[in-house]
Formats: structure tokens, C-alpha cells, sequence
């Protein structure tokens, strides 16, 4: 599998309070990986580690398959919490800095990249007078500013409104289909991320709890009838005898059947008919945020 | 690290703080300048005649000339400089540039794209150095341009341009750690309220404070005063620069300027950039 971020045992410890716990994350190729978490649950630590700004107590990380960090994050742009920019220049002059540092010989790639972002109308308004829509486009400006294959972004969409976000969301999608820029994105903006990721990480207190793909959250949040009945087995029985094989079993008790919705009267008539007593049958399904919220324990807060 | 001294010489031509601070220098050269005239004219009574009831008393044993005569060009920045006023500026501008990367978050576009933390704190440092020796050359010759108005031709004549070069090298180099030891608190503190606090803290009380401590060491025959940057750059002459302090001066203000350095990598590498 070629990964572009591989992590094993990844560990940041403020004190003695560990903030990332033994992480191992998997971002492969060409990903839009969502990251989800509760504040202060690691993510924007972690990400931290991934682009070199802070150190890992332990654990080894692999970018684009090496662990030469130092080299290979000339590869990765990042955006963490504010994009670092100097309010009293423009957005043209903060480019200029960061073509200047990063070395790039050709100077039309300022007006190029501000261009490409829809930056290049700002003149000679300054970064202080840019609205927070403005200011996150340039900060992803600067973080592609020297090529990246892989780009982490912390919150980008944070306190955009919609058009905004729509915005940065297509552009990201440009991105990643245009350029195969993979990406590694956290928002607390569930609906969104899931138009996007095709990948996701949940972290809870510092520790990654799971990882899957865009495909398996589909399967996991598919719409389905639940059926709480007292014996799962006859129940099990009676259904394939009517054709329905696409069911499964979550939890003791509990059935979850995945078609035929339209008519889940006949599937209770016929478990009640084989004398199966069905205590409980309704419809389910859930989007990210749901299934994000009964993974974390919706009620509790931080 | 030519890219990252390219972006930080960009980076002081376009911060507003470096152009405030050598107009600062250039203003408190013109309020010294008239000061001294004004003490100048008060002593030659005039302000006194129809004034606002202020009488000034001429004490005609000390006028032998107008004042500002007796304390010249090299007076004048001997005030500037050993009196700490342009080193106090530097020190705050040296602690705007540095904190600024932090509280504009501008320092996360550079860490970790491939250039080692030592050489990104180098450069700062570098850099900062530069503007601070552009503030120290633009008090020369703000010294220089007003004396030679206001004083005419005699002004300059009574200058010894040997002893004035000799004078600003060692100001040049004490300088240098001085700004090294700004540059390093604010690279400690990373918060402009604290930096900027501490670093003119410094600058005001530890030579008074060291001189303190010499009275107390005097037992033990320790001077600590003697090696301080600050204190040298109080006590460094004019004219006359003896060998002893020449040397006691450039040693101790590069040991300043290396430890600086050495304690300002060390922190920059193990400390988190948030």
C-alpha cells in the first residue's frame, strides 16, 4: 500500500498529561482523509507533529514511505488553527515573503498562486482589512505555495459562511482530482467533511479509535429496519426463507435489515406469523454526524 | 538559509515598527540637540528677558561659549549611545520582529519545509542584527547631518574621525549582543507584552543592579559589572579607548552575543511552535 502518511505509536505528552496516545494513522494516496474529534481531543497536536512544529514524545512517523522528516515535509503544506500571516502587509507581499523563503525563482508563481485561490483583486488592501473567508484562502495559498503532494489542514472552514465554505470545499476537491494532492483534513463541520473524505480517523482523548473508509461509513450508516425480537436465531431462520439476506446482527437481540424498507410491515407479519415475538421495529440510518456522536457518546461533553 | 535571509531582509523593508524606530532614533537625536540648546540659551539669560517669569541666573564663570560647544558632536552621541537611548530601541525593535512570527503564527510557514529550526533562528537573528546596526548607523548620522547644522563647520572640525571610528566599532560589537540577548528573550517569551517588558527591564535596571553587585562582590574582588554589554557600552569612552577595554569589551560582548545564540537554537529546536 503506498502510504503518504503512515504513524506508529505517535505520543504527545504535555506534563504528564498525554495529549496524543500511541497513534497509528494510515493516509494513503490520493485520500482526503477526515479527521474527526472533540476539542482537545489531539487532532490539531497531532497534526502539529505530522508538519514538524512540535515534537512527538514516541512513536515513528513515515512520510511518503521515509523517515528522512526533515526532507520529505518539503513535500507537505500545512495549515494549522490561523493561517500564520502578517496583518500590515497585503496578500501579494505575504506571498512574496513566503516565495522568498521557500525559494522559488520565478516570481509570476505570487500572482499565479493568488490567482488560483481568487485572490488576485486584493491590491493594496491589507491582510487586518481581509474577511476570514479571505484570510483562510490565502493561508491555503501559502500552504500550497511550494508544490505539496500531501496538504494538512486544521479546521479551514472554521467560521466561514456558507458560500465560504463552498468555496474552500471546491477547492479542495480541485485539488485533490486535479493536482492528486492527497489531504488530511480535521473540521468540526461533519456535514461538510463527509461531502468530501473519503477517508476518516476518529480520536477521542488522544486516542485514534477507528479508522475506515468512505465506503464502510456508508455501509455502517446505511438506512436499514431494526428489529428488536427475543430469539435472533428463529428470526434469522424465517428471514432467508423469505429471500432476505441482507441483514445482520449488531448487537444480541437485535437485527438490522437492509432492504425490502419499503415494506417492513411484511417482515414483521411474517416474524410474528413464525412466532417470533418482535419487542421493537423501526427505521433507522444515520450521516456522519450521527454515527460520529454514538461513537463519542453524543451527551457528553468535553 | 540565503532563502530565508532573502524572505526576512523582505520581511524588515516592509515592517512599519523598523521605520518608526529610526524615526524614533532621528527624533530623540533632533530633542537631544535641542536641549542642550535650550540649556544653552537659558544660560545666556535669554529666555528670561520678557519671559514668562522664569529668571535664570548667568553664571558668567561657565560661559565661555555657548554651551552646546562645550559638549560637541561626539557629546551628543555619546548621549545617544552610552546613555542607552538608541540601544533601548533597538532592543524593542528586536523584540517586535522576533515575537511578531509568533503572534501572527507567521514562524509555521517556514519550521518544517525543509530547513533545519537552527538556521531559521539564525536568520532572524541575522537579520535582526542588521536592522539593529542600520538603527545604531542612522544615530551617527543623525549625530553628524544635525551637528554639522546646527554647529557649522567648527562642529565637525572638533571631531577626531580616527577616535569616532574607533569609538562606533566598539559600540557596533557591543551592540550586537545586546541585541542577541533581546532577540533571545523574546524567542524565550514569545509573547511582545513580556518581551518587550523584559528587554527594556534590562536595559534600565542591570546596570544599576550590577553596579550593586560589585559593591557587594567588591569582598571577593569580583566585578560582574565588567563583562555586562550594558555597562560596558555606559563606560565606553569617546576618546582615549585603552587596549584593556578594547579586548575585555569585544570578549565579553562576543561571549554574550555566542551564549545568545547557543541558548536561542537550543529552545527554538525543543520547543513546540503553536
Amino acid at each position: 500500500m503506498d502510504y503518504v502518511l503512515k504513524t506508529e505509536g505517535l505520543t504527545k505528552k504535555y506534563g504528564k498529561h498525554t495529549v496524543v496516545n500511541r497513534v497509528n494513522m494510515h493516509v494513503r494516496k490520493g485520500d482526503i482523509y477526515g479527521f474527526i474529534g472533540r476539542n482537545g481531543a489531539g487532532k490539531t497536536t497531532f497534526m502539529r507533529m505530522v508538519s514538524g512544529l512540535a515534537l512527538p514524545a514516541e512513536g515513528t512517523m513515515e512520510l511518503f514511505g521515509s523517515q528522512e522528516l526533515e526532507q520529505q515535509r518539503v513535500r507537505v503544506g500545512s495549515l494549522i488553527e490561523q493561517p500564520g500571516l502578517y496583518r500590515n502587509m497585503t496578500a501579494r507581499e505575504n506571498m512574496e515573503t513566503v516565495r522568498r523563503e521557500l525559494g522559488i525563482p520565478e516570481k509570476s508563481a505570487v500572482d499565479d498562486m493568488l490567482e488560483f485561490v481568487r485572490l488576485s483583486g486584493t491590491g493594496k488592501k491589507k491582510v487586518k482589512n481581509f474577511s476570514m473567508g479571505m484570510k483562510q484562502r490565502l493561508g491555503i495559498a501559502i500552504a500550497l505555495f511550494n508544490n505539496p503532494d500531501f496538504l494538512i489542514l486544521d479546521e479551514p472552514i472554521n467560521g466561514l459562511d456558507p458560500a465560504g465554505i463552498k468555496e474552500i470545499r471546491d477547492l479542495l476537491l480541485r485539488l485533490n482530482e486535479e493536482k492528486q494532492i492527497t489531504i488530511l483534513i480535521s473540521s468540526h463541520i461533519l456535514g461538510e467533511l463527509s461531502k468530501i473524505a473519503t477517508r476518516y480517523g476518529i480520536i477521542k482523548d488522544g486516542v485514534l479509535v477507528e479508522e475506515f473508509d468512505k465506503e464502510e461509513l456508508e455501509y455502517r450508516c446505511r438506512r436499514c429496519q431494526k428489529l428488536v425480537v427475543d430469539d435472533v436465531e428463529r428470526a434469522a431462520a424465517i428471514l432467508e426463507e423469505c429471500h432476505v439476506n441482507s441483514y445482520d446482527v449488531p448487537e444480541p437481540g437485535m437485527l438490522r435489515v437492509f432492504e425490502n424498507l419499503e415494506e417492513a410491515w411484511k417482515v414483521n407479519q411474517n416474524l410474528v406469523n413464525g412466532g417470533v415475538k418482535v419487542l421493537e421495529s423501526y427505521r433507522a440510518g444515520q450521516d456522519l454526524e450521527g454515527y460520529f456522536m454514538d461513537l463519542l457518546g453524543g451527551g457528553e461533553n468535553d | 538559509m540565503i532563502n530565508i535571509l532573502s524572505g526576512e531582509w523582505y520581511k524588515i523593508r516592509k515592517e512599519k515598527t523598523f521605520y518608526v524606530c529610526l524615526m524614533s532614533v532621528a527624533i530623540l537625536v533632533g530633542l537631544l540637540y535641542f536641549t542642550l540648546f535650550m540649556v544653552d540659551e537659558i544660560r545666556n539669560q535669554q529666555p528670561a528677558e520678557g519671559g514668562t517669569g522664569i529668571y535664570v541666573y548667568s553664571e558668567e564663570e561657565l560661559s565661555e561659549g555657548p554651551y552646546i560647544y562645550q559638549v560637541g558632536i561626539m557629546g551628543v552621541l555619546q548621549q545617544m549611545l552610552n546613555g542607552h537611548f538608541t540601544v533601548f530601541i533597538m532592543a524593542v525593535f528586536a523584540s517586535i520582529f522576533v515575537i511578531k512570527e509568533y503572534t501572527d503564527g507567521a514562524v509555521k510557514n517556514i519550521v518544517g519545509k525543509g530547513y533545519s529550526r537552527a538556521s531559521v533562528f539564525l536568520s532572524k537573528l541575522l537579520i535582526t542584527e542588521l536592522a539593529a546596526m542600520v538603527i545604531l548607523g542612522v544615530t551617527f548620522v543623525c549625530c553628524i547631518l544635525a551637528g554639522g547644522l546646527l554647529m557649522g563647520k567648527e562642529g565637525l572640525q572638533a571631531m577626531n574621525w580616527r577616535e569616532t571610528a574607533a569609538y562606533m566599532g566598539m559600540q557596533i560589537i557591543i551592540s550586537m549582543s545586546v541585541t542577541g540577548i533581546a532577540v533571545l528573550v523574546g524567542e524565550l517569551t514569545r509573547s511582545l507584552a513580556a518581551g518587550i517588558s523584559i528587554s527594556t527591564g534590562i536595559i534600565i535596571f542591570s546596570t544599576s543592579l550590577l553596579a550593586g553587585a560589585d559593591t557587594l562582590l567588591s569582598v571577593f574582588s569580583i566585578q560582574p559589572s565588567r563583562y555586562w554589554p550594558l555597562s560596558l557600552q555606559m563606560e565606553c569612552p569617546v576618546s582615549g579607548l585603552e587596549q584593556e577595554f578594547v579586548m575585555r569589551g569585544i570578549g565579553a560582548s562576543l561571549a554574550w552575543l555566542f551564549l545568545a545564540v547557543f541558548l536561542g537554537i537550543f529552545h527554538f529546536q525543543k520547543a513546540d511552535v503553536t
